[in-house]
């Protein structure tokens, strides 16, 4: 990592800041806190006082924790001032404790989750309470309660290796699962390729890609981060296939904006980062614009609505396109503050719990009055978020989708 | 300064929970700073989230002989909220309740930190409006628009904020506190103490809650975008056009900021050099004839305009005229931006002045505004790195301050006086009516802790 090129990196963005406070109401964790330090430019002139003058990392550190990394600072900023990447960068700068160092370091090379897998599926029986259909932490530590859904025992690799040959397809596209899917949601995974296949299209997915680097980005890991980076460009660049698919907004947006915004500090060349990330694409632009299933999507009268992944929105731009899908499915209705953050962040949701409640709370709030009965979106970290969401703060029988699992359920379940 | 701050926080610690009350130097940091970006660090920050919470403080303040400066967003361009002798930062932050819409008088009773877009959201929620809308309004704060008597753009048909105040709650700066004004909607009971602490800045009283007339929400729009081959030539038709009926906004861009404007956005306005964004809003029928009627004065005087056939053309107008601004940075980093102000028939002269100083220090200015009100914001775009450059563009806005004054303008029409433009106060006034303004000031405030430094 070169401390130097961050420091100087952080200097030219913060330096953009004119102090106008635009900033402030946009962003998700200033509108619940209300101190300037949670907003967009309280952290950014934060960072530049401790550059300036030094100070207490641990404190820099813990500024720099109330960022959900969603973006919205950047869209209404006169000036463009990226408090996103001040943030992620700056956080690299923070001293990591040795647990999370060797957390990371395993979660990142996918060891612990492909081997001990089914170990922690035993665990979290052990470990959590089920309730519905989600897992709650047995013990509450430091008032910390997150819902898991139930750890399944494969993985999107070993239903993978069950589905039809993929290569027998005339037209491929690349597919980059993320974590989430990978571990976690294998079923929308699968649902993907079906519906893929159904079409006429082939899915590749490479087994040895690892995780996109977000986690260990938005962490401080940078080079953790950039291991991730040169080992996927370098994997999906060996395939001459026109598009790599995503469904998770997180990862799409990292694959697409993140390794070009840090390829300074990587060994990859810059033609190499632009071959591979001009080839992502959504999925649910793929499926309206390449194949056209809104033709064949069964309508259905219930009411529907949708939440703006912060990185698949702003990131990537894809807002119309899942909106149209729906359209076509149920009877679409648009929430209040769609594009606002879930509140999830990654590590954010653990390490500023409260400030992240408080934001899914709005959310629910939000949903709720829209009367929908299915929330649909297209991350699968907001899934986890939202389904958490619903299980605390809905009474009503809403029923959380990826939108992917959605349409396949609209196309074939009828 | 001799202030025993040991025994202060021992105090304040009374009134307030720790996680209410900032001493560390990175917190204090984040209170030095508005929209200025100037930095003045203050000793200690506090939350209060009630009126006994900022009584109880004052009343400390005065004890102790330490500074108070109330703050909301920080979004002030005069340097209003800066603490430029120190003490204590007030932010309202933290008090931020809207505590009552009455839909049948027609007023809403909110904390001094409410948001101001949120209150337009929350009242239009029930088919009112709250028209004062500053292009600041989505983070700035009632209180501070209050306190600088904020513009905006549909100033033209529905005045200032000045013009929604009906009553305050006030506490002074011994812990008094009083109430102004009321809840009717007329009232000449006494001095208009409503409208003297409206725009005074924080320096008078700290305001804890404020009472805000609204109105229907009219429900139709008009928007047209005009274009003309010389600023001139759309400066000079502002009065003519005011005259047709009054507009919700009028809105002035010169070549140069839209010149700006299309390389940031890659919009195209080929031989265009002035631009005027008019929009009007009511009921339909009156908003309706008044649309065809400046269609006809524009047909006739063969006037090149387009009119918003849609919500997404409108949003296209607006674009235009909302990011100069963020256009302008992109030029230069830094600008004077005054925002001066004189009678409409005066704004030819205004804009030619302008063009006039730039050229004589070579230095580049931008104009657009408020060419309904005569608030014309001037700006000379400078790099501050570039102290000579820094200079002239000084040099320039005080110039053109002063041929302001001739014209019987004014050097302030909505951002305040603050540490900015105390010089160019003392070009406007006379001694003996400065003198008066300082008078009432030790009226309100005799031993000068409520916000030092400020506007004289
Ligand atoms: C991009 C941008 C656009 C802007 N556009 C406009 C515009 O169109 N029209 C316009 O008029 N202004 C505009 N402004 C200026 C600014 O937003 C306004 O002056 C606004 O009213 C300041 O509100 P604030 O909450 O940020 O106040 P602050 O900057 O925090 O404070 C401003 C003043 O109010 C005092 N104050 C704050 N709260 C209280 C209180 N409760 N009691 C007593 N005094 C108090 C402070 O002491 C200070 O003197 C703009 C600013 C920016 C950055
Ligand atoms: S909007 Fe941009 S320029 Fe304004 S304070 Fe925020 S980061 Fe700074
Ligand atoms: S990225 Fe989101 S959470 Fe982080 S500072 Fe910007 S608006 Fe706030």
């Amino acid at each position: 990592m070169n401390r130097e090129l961050i420091v100087k990196q952080i200097e030219r963005e913060v330096s953009k800041c004119a102090r106008c406070g635009a900033c402030r109401h946009l962003c998700p964790v200033y509108s619940e806190e209300n101190m300037e330090k949670t907003s967009p430019r309280g952290k950014n002139s934060l960072l530049m006082l401790f550059l300036k003058e030094g100070g207490s990392v641990d404190e820099m550190g813990k500024i720099l924790e109330s960022c959900t990394v969603c973006e919205a600072c950047v869209e209404g900023c006169p000036n463009e001032v990226h408090t996103y990447k001040i943030v992620l960068l700056g956080r690299s700068l923070v001293e990591k404790s040795k647990l999370e160092k060797e957390a990371y370091a395993i979660f990142n090379r996918n060891s612990l989750l492909k081997t001990g897998e089914r170990v922690i599926s035993v665990l979290q029986s052990k470990l959590m309470i089920k309730e519905g259909d989600l897992y709650r932490l047995r013990w509450r530590i430091g008032g910390i309660d997150k819902y898991l859904p139930q750890i399944p025992d494969k993985d999107f690799f070993s239903y993978y290796s069950e589905l039809p040959d993929q290569g027998k397809f005339e037209k491929k596209v690349l597919f980059f699962t993320g974590c989430l899917i990978r571990y976690l949601y294998p079923l929308t995974g699968v649902h993907l390729v079906e519906i893929m296949n159904h079409y006429g299209w082939g899915v590749i997915a490479p087994e040895e890609q690892i995780c996109c680097g977000l986690p260990a980005l938005s962490s401080g890991f940078m080079d953790e981060f950039l291991e991730s980076m040169e080992h996927n460009v370098r994997l999906f660049n060996r395939y001459k296939i026109n598009h790599i698919i995503s469904a998770c907004g997180s990862c799409e947006n990292t694959l697409k904006n993140y390794y070009r915004e840090f390829a300074e500090f990587s060994t990859l060349s810059a033609e190499e980062i632009r071959v591979f990330s001009e080839r992502i694409m959504d999925v649910s632009e793929f499926m309206l614009q390449v194949i056209g299933v809104d033709r064949d999507i069964f309508p259905s009268p219930e009411k529907v609505t949708y939440h703006d992944s912060c990185h698949l929105n702003r990131g990537i731009g894809v807002r119309e396109a899942p909106r149209a899908l729906l359209r076509n499915a149920g009877r679409f209705v648009e929430m209040r503050e769609a594009d606002v953050c879930c509140g999830f962040g990654g590590s954010f949701s653990v390490k500023q719990y409260e400030t992240s409640q408080k934001i899914l709370q709005r959310k629910m709030r939000n949903v709720e009055e829209t009367g929908a009965e299915y929330l649909v979106a297209e991350c699968p970290g907001c899934i986890l978020q939202l389904n958490e969401g619903k299980e605390k703060y809905l009474s009503g029988e809403l029923k959380v989708r990826h939108l992917v699992d959605y349409i396949y359920e609209k196309l074939f379940l009828k | 300064m001799n202030v025993d701050f040991e025994s202060l926080l021992r105090n304040l610690r009374n009134i307030l929970p720790p996680e209410r009350i900032s001493t560390r130097q990175a917190e204090r940091y984040l209170y030095s700073y508005d929209a200025t970006a100037l930095e003045f660090y203050p000793d200690i920050v506090v939350f209060p989230t009630n009126r006994e919470e900022v009584v109880g403080i004052v009343k400390l303040a005065g004890k102790y002989g330490i500074p108070i400066v109330p703050r909301g967003a920080g979004s002030g361009m005069s340097g209003g909220a800066l603490p430029v002798e120190g003490g204590i930062v007030l932010s309202f932050e933290k008090m931020n309740r809207i505590k009552e819409i009455n839909t049948i008088n027609h007023y809403a009773v909110v904390e001094p930190g409410v948001i101001t877009s949120v209150l337009h959201r929350e009242v239009e929620k029930v088919g009112l409006f709250y028209p004062p809308d500053p292009a600041s309004r989505n983070f700035s704060s009632i209180g501070g628009n209050v306190a600088e008597n904020a513009g905006g753009l549909r100033a033209v048909k529905y005045g200032v904020t000045r013009d929604y105040v009906m009553a305050l709650e006030v506490v002074l700066p011994d812990g008094t506190v009083i109430h102004t004004g009321s809840k009717t909607i007329k009232d000449v009971a006494g001095y208009d103490l409503t409208r003297l602490l409206v725009g005074s800045e924080g320096t008078l009283g700290i305001i804890t809650e404020i009472t805000l007339k609204l109105i229907p929400l009219p429900r139709w729009k008009e928007t047209f975008l005009a274009q003309f081959s010389t600023p001139e030539d759309a400066i000079s038709l502002v009065p003519e056009i005011l005259s047709i009926g009054l507009p919700s906004t009028l809105e002035f861009i010169d070549g140069f900021s839209l010149r700006a404007v299309e390389s940031y956005l890659g919009v195209n306005f080929p031989g265009t050099e002035g631009v005027l964004l008019i929009e009007n809003m009511g009921n339909r029928g009156e908003v309706e004839h008044w649309a065809g009627e400046l269609k006809n004065f524009f047909e006739k005087r063969n006037v090149k305009f387009l009119r918003a056939e849609n919500e997404e053309q409108r949003e296209k107008f607006w674009k235009i005229r909302r990011s100069i601004s963020a256009s302008l940075s992109k030029i230069k980093p830094n600008r004077f931006n005054e925002d001066v102000v004189v009678k409409r028939s005066d704004l030819k002269r205004l804009i030619a002045e302008s063009y006039r100083i730039a050229k004589k220090h070579n230095i580049l200015v931008a104009d657009f505004g408020h060419a309904g009100d005569g608030n014309i914001h001037v700006n000379y775009l400078h790099d501050r790195k570039d102290e000579n450059e820094r200079r002239r563009a000084w040099r320039a806005t005080e110039e053109m301050v002063e041929e302001v004054i001739k014209m019987g303008g004014t050097v302030s029409g909505e951002h305040g006086i603050g540490i900015m433009k105390k010089e160019l106060l003392r070009k406007q006034f006379t001694e003996e009516e400065i003198e008066l303004m300082k008078k009432i000031k030790r009226a309100f405030d005799p031993d000068n802790i409520l916000n030092p430094g400020k506007i004289f």
